[in-house]
């Protein structure tokens, strides 16, 4: 287990895609820094680099140029060994459609992923469903499971690594709003010991309410840093 | 071009490996079935050319009167020729060599009207050469023979027979023997041990036969070949004379034979791998389709017609089918010209027809739309069918799981590893696509093993023939009867551990109204020459009371143990026929005798029949002697025959035992000590005093080796092609079962999960499958291998399946390997995986 989260660091970091007329340039010179155990939720519009920017702080992708540190690690100097073992070690994702495997039961889900880190993957397992809520649905396929069910099984699954950073795209956009809130709960709580950093991305600024502080992306470009002096429960929140 | 048009198009060179790979198996079967059906036509042709030109006879009459029988089927209807000419097997002695050639008889004034040769080098017959000859292709080939060379026949020259020497005019080809063979029984021959002569007529008949004893006739062209032929037979066989059809004649039964097998190959075949490229079309077509559904819904619920959907994913197939067979006929249409080329030299047929066929692109092409069609329907049906609700889906997978066949059969497996679980359950994910590889591995190891159990069989059948069942290493012929004396003569030569008197006989089998013309073999009792094997591979003895005969003879005359048959010594009555030609040219001389079936036996190579050298002669009995008595100046007759023969009149019981003295009718068996050089002993055999022809068994195996050479080629093009079959169909199967994972494997891959564990995920997944069909692709694979051989099987080869353990293991592992290979490419695709791509087209 981590005894604390790291802070990661980005320093001028860039992402061009293609080349020539077609190149689009999705991440312009970021720079900011997020503490160890901080919330972030990340807004703009469409297109403005964000599912980007959760690739390549997660390792899934290489930014064009730019620093960009995790707990002290140069991630774009890791070798392809080496992100799998980050990934493994140091983040979890939450993706929009759930992925889910599904001929495998929700249990199965979670404890796929725990194998990899080794230990009591079955308990484990468990623990990480109960944590969502899900202990009364363990032996249930993706098929048998509500859109809210899955997407907190997705969570279960980032979180049985307990990984020191948590990603997550668009987490809310297909729930419901009591659903959207119990699941931002959840998230929420896990950062709230100061064990973990969760970058959240989303197009809905009412998230933003819950956050310690938002960033605004603007094609590419961070264009504004706001810490939130008075973060309110996810449970109040509205849109 | 349409927008969708335009899609189809992308999509096909996005998917080119998975679309090749269903080309390339069409491509195979389409050519497969040109290359096999156009050679098996251009075959036909070429020898029906030959036959043509040559004046091939229809019909082959041999004994009885010979002149007459001429001059009554020259009255028919419908005959458009009749030739009589005069066939005798007589040593010949090349380069010091005897052989026990064939010489026949031919007019010296020009080429007969039936049964004329093909002058290849020299020129013809010419009534001032004398002892000029014609030599076959097949013996001037080997021993180096040109026109001007010169050699020896073993000829009468008044009293005395002795060898004379001939010259060389020509080298030919004939009809006869474009496949040298002796008899319908002893179709391997090799040139050390059969050649053919064609020689003036009076020479013929001073070879030992002093008249004319056969009669060939060639029909009209339009004439009822079946009806002539029966009316012809039976007036024949009333003279005593035997028949043999076009058909039979051994040379076009050994050739006609052969080339049934391209045209049996020219369907088999190709079915198994179009069969494989429908399923590989079925599966890739049918992952667009399942992908695509969003899209579709999308498209229908913004009013595109249904049928414009279906005939979409319907161009597909229709695309990559019409392309594969279009490469396929052109592609099979010049292998097939090229096979019949590499046909015809390899075995000297003088012609080499290749034609165009219409019928060979019609009906190629028309495979691969058959093809395109089937496999896209399905899915292209399925596309029609989708609900525009769809739509609204987000392309998430709708798959419903449950707890795997294996887990709930075996339920410790339910605590492995997830990882483990996962492959169990992958395999019943898509239930058409593990279907579809299974199918894909069943197929593959048909066509492996129906080409592998081909070669196997011919090796084993081979070794039985010539190791376990054939025991001697050669067979001396000596131009007198073979005594106890010669027997030992032989047996002291260096080199030999044993040696048997044997004597081979022609004879006809009748039993009911069915015969059947094959050879008697005799052997010593408790023989060391010759293993005799019942039909369920017991070994037996030969009978002290009668004959055993090859296990086809059931069928082929009906006959069961137990019951009497009729022999007739086709041999022993023309010989005796042309002793007594001079006084009785008219003489219709009957040799029949009852003999008991007393087994069967189980023999790879022709339908023989067999008896002791003592049983012989009770067979043969009285029976010449009554022959002869029951013909108007019987007493005199046999009186006669004794004297020809040498013998006194009172020895008249032993006329049977005497007949034995003629020509051709005893021979000694040789088994030489381990390790002895055939060269060697053929030299030191040859050397001993009255030998007139030597066989090396040795030889036999070989001839049957070089025939068999082309078909070792053909089973190793199958090889490769079934290779390449089960590899495309793998290939996609595979490359489909990644790619509709694509999601979930990037997922896994995102949360830390190495590719070397994914790889090992899919491994274990792709393996479960191939052994899953490994299993009822050997029981179906050695089923259409048998069935395949069988159809194979005649009275001259009997083909029943043989395969050795170890191929079904080679097979399977093969097909593992392969299926190992297949994969590969989708692991490589799954490892280079732009997960934040994969990703992003769902997490958006
Ligand atoms: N593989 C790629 N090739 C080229 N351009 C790309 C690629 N992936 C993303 N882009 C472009 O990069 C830009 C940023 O994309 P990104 O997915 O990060 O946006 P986003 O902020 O997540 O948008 P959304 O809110 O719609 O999900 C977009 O303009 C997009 O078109
Ligand atoms: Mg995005």
């Amino acid at each position: 287990m981590n005894a604390s989260a790291p802070t990661i660091q980005l320093d001028g970091l860039t992402k061009t895609y293609g080349s020539g007329e077609t190149e689009v340039q999705a991440l312009k010179q970021a720079s900011f820094t997020i503490d160890a155990g901080q919330f972030v939720v990340m807004l703009g519009p469409s297109g403005s680099g964000k599912t980007t920017m959760l690739n390549v702080i997660g390792a899934i992708e290489e930014p064009t140029s730019g620093g960009l540190h995790v707990g002290g690690v140069d991630v774009p100097g890791l070798d392809q060994k080496g992100r799998t073992e980050y990934r493994r070690r140091e983040v979890g994702f939450i993706f929009q459609f759930y992925n889910l495997v599904p001929t495998l039961t929700a249990k199965e889900n979670v404890q796929l992923i725990a194998e990899i880190t080794g230990g009591d993957a079955g308990a484990r397992a468990e623990e990480a469903l109960a944590s969502v809520a899900l202990s009364d649905r363990l032996d249930h396929f993706p098929a048998q499971l509500s859109g809210g069910e899955q997407q907190r099984v997705a969570i279960a699954r980032a979180l049985v690594k307990d990984p020191p950073v948590l990603l997550s795209d668009e987490p809310t956009g297909a729930l419901d709003l009591e659903t959207g809130r119990q699941v931002l709960e959840l998230l929420h709580r896990s950062c709230r010991d100061g064990r973990r950093s969760v970058l959240l991305v989303t197009h809905n600024s009412a998230i933003a309410g819950m956050a310690d502080r938002v960033l605004h992306l603007r094609d590419g470009e961070v264009v504004a840093d706001d810490v939130v002096e008075q973060p309110v429960p996810a449970g109040e929140l509205d849109w | 071009m349409s927008t969708l048009g335009k899609k189809r198009r992308r999509d096909l060179r996005r998917r080119r490996w998975q679309f090749l790979a269903v080309l390339l198996t069409i491509t195979l079967g389409v050519m497969l079935f040109a290359a096999s059906f156009d050679s098996f036509r251009n075959l036909q042709a070429s020898y029906t050319k030959t036959y043509d030109d040559l004046d091939f006879a229809d019909l082959t009459i041999t004994g009885g009167d010979t002149a007459s029988i001429a001059r009554e089927v020259d009255e028919i209807d419908g005959v458009a020729a009749v030739e009589t000419r005069t066939q005798v097997d007589n040593p010949i002695k090349v380069d010091s060599t005897e052989v026990l050639g064939r010489i026949i008889g031919m007019p010296v004034d020009g080429q007969p009207s039936v049964d004329k040769v093909e002058i290849l080098e020299g020129s013809y017959l010419r009534p001032s050469e004398d002892t000029g000859v014609l030599v076959e292709k097949h013996f001037a080939d080997y021993w180096n023979l040109d026109p001007g060379s010169s050699l020896d026949v073993l000829l009468e020259q008044g009293q005395d027979v002795s060898f004379q020497k001939v010259t060389v005019l020509g080298v030919v080809a004939s009809a006869e023997y474009i496949w040298p063979a002796r008899s319908r029984q002893d179709v391997l021959t090799t040139p050390d041990d059969f050649g053919v002569l064609f020689v003036p007529q009076e020479m013929a008949e001073s070879g030992g036969g002093s008249s004319l004893n056969q009669v060939v006739v060639l029909y009209d062209a339009h004439a009822d070949a079946e009806a002539l032929t029966e009316e012809i037979t039976e007036q024949a066989n009333a003279a005593g004379a035997d028949v043999q059809t076009q058909a039979e004649q051994p040379s076009n039964a050994t050739l006609q034979e052969d080339v049934q097998g391209f045209g049996q190959l020219s369907y088999l075949f190709p079915l198994l791998f179009l069969t494989a490229a429908g399923l590989a079309t079925f599966v890739l077509l049918n992952r667009i389709v399942y992908s695509e559904r969003a899209q579709i819904g999308t498209l229908l619920a913004n009013g595109l017609a249904r049928r414009t959907v279906r005939r979409h994913y319907l161009g597909y197939g229709l695309i990559v089918g019409v392309t594969g067979a279009v490469l396929g006929v052109v592609l099979g249409m010049i292998a097939g010209s090229l096979v019949t080329g590499a046909y015809t030299r390899a075995i000297s047929v003088p012609d080499t027809v290749v034609r165009f066929y219409w019928i060979t692109p019609f009906v190629g092409i028309s495979f691969g739309v058959l093809v395109g069609w089937l496999s896209a329907v399905a899915p292209a049906h399925g596309a029609f069918h989708v609900s525009p609700a769809e739509a609204m889906r987000g392309g998430t997978p709708t798959g419903r799981g449950k707890p795997s066949i294996v887990e709930r059969l075996i339920p410790p497996l339910r605590h492995t590893p997830v990882r483990w679980r996962m492959t169990f359950r992958g395999i019943e994910r898509s239930k058409r696509r593990s279907l579809s590889t299974i199918l894909g591995v069943v197929l593959s190891l048909v066509l492996i093993l129906a080409s592998w159990g081909m070669l196997d069989t011919a090796q084993i059948l081979l070794h039985r023939q010539f190791d376990e069942i054939m025991k001697e290493d050669a067979q001396v012929w000596f131009d007198t009867l073979v005594t106890d004396t010669i027997v030992e003569d032989v047996a002291g030569v260096e080199g030999v551990v044993a040696a048997e008197a044997s004597s081979l006989l022609q004879v006809g089998v009748a039993y009911d109204d069915k015969s059947y013309t094959t050879e008697l073999e005799s052997f010593v009792p408790g023989t060391r020459m010759h293993d005799f094997y019942a039909p369920g591979g017991d070994e037996i003895d030969l009978a002290s009371d009668g004959i055993l005969v090859g296990e086809p003879m059931r069928d082929l005359i009906g006959v069961d143990e137990g019951d009497v048959v009729t022999l007739s010594f086709l041999t022993l009555e023309a010989q005796v026929k042309q002793l007594l030609a001079d006084v009785a040219p008219d003489l219709s001389v009957k040799i029949q005798s009852k003999a008991r079936v007393a087994g069967f036996v189980d023999e790879p190579l022709g339908t023989l029949a067999y008896v002791s050298n003592d049983e012989l002669q009770s067979i043969l009995g009285g029976a010449i002697k009554s022959t002869l008595e029951h013909a108007a100046s019987g007493e005199s007759l046999v009186g006669l025959l004794l004297q020809r023969l040498g013998r006194s009149q009172g020895d008249v019981d032993k006329l049977s035992e005497f007949v034995m003295e003629l020509p051709n009718v005893t021979t000694v068996l040789v088994r030489y000590a381990e390790g002895a050089n055939d060269g060697t002993m053929q030299q030191r055999l040859t050397d001993l005093d009255g030998v007139a022809a030597f066989v090396d068994v040795q030889g036999l195996f070989d001839t049957m080796q070089s025939a068999l050479g082309l078909f070792y080629i053909f089973i190793g093009v199958m090889l490769v092609f079934g290779a390449i079959m089960a590899f495309a169909l793998m290939f996609n199967t595979m490359s489909v079962n990644i790619a509709e994972r694509s999601t979930e494997l990037a997922t896994m891959r995102a949360s830390g999960v190495t590719a070397g564990q994914v790889a090992r995920l899919i491994t274990g997944e792709n393996l479960q499958l191939t052994l899953l069909g490994i299993a009822p692709g050997l029981v179906v694979g050695w089923l259409v291998s048998s069935w395949f051989m069988s159809s194979f099987s005649s009275d001259l080869f009997s083909f029943s399946l043989q395969m050795r353990w170890t191929t079904f293991l080679y097979g399977s592992l093969a097909i593992v390997v392969t299926a190992l290979v297949a994969q590969a490419p989708g692991l490589r695709a799954m490892r280079r995986f732009d997960i934040a791509k994969v990703v992003r087209e769902r997490s958006q």
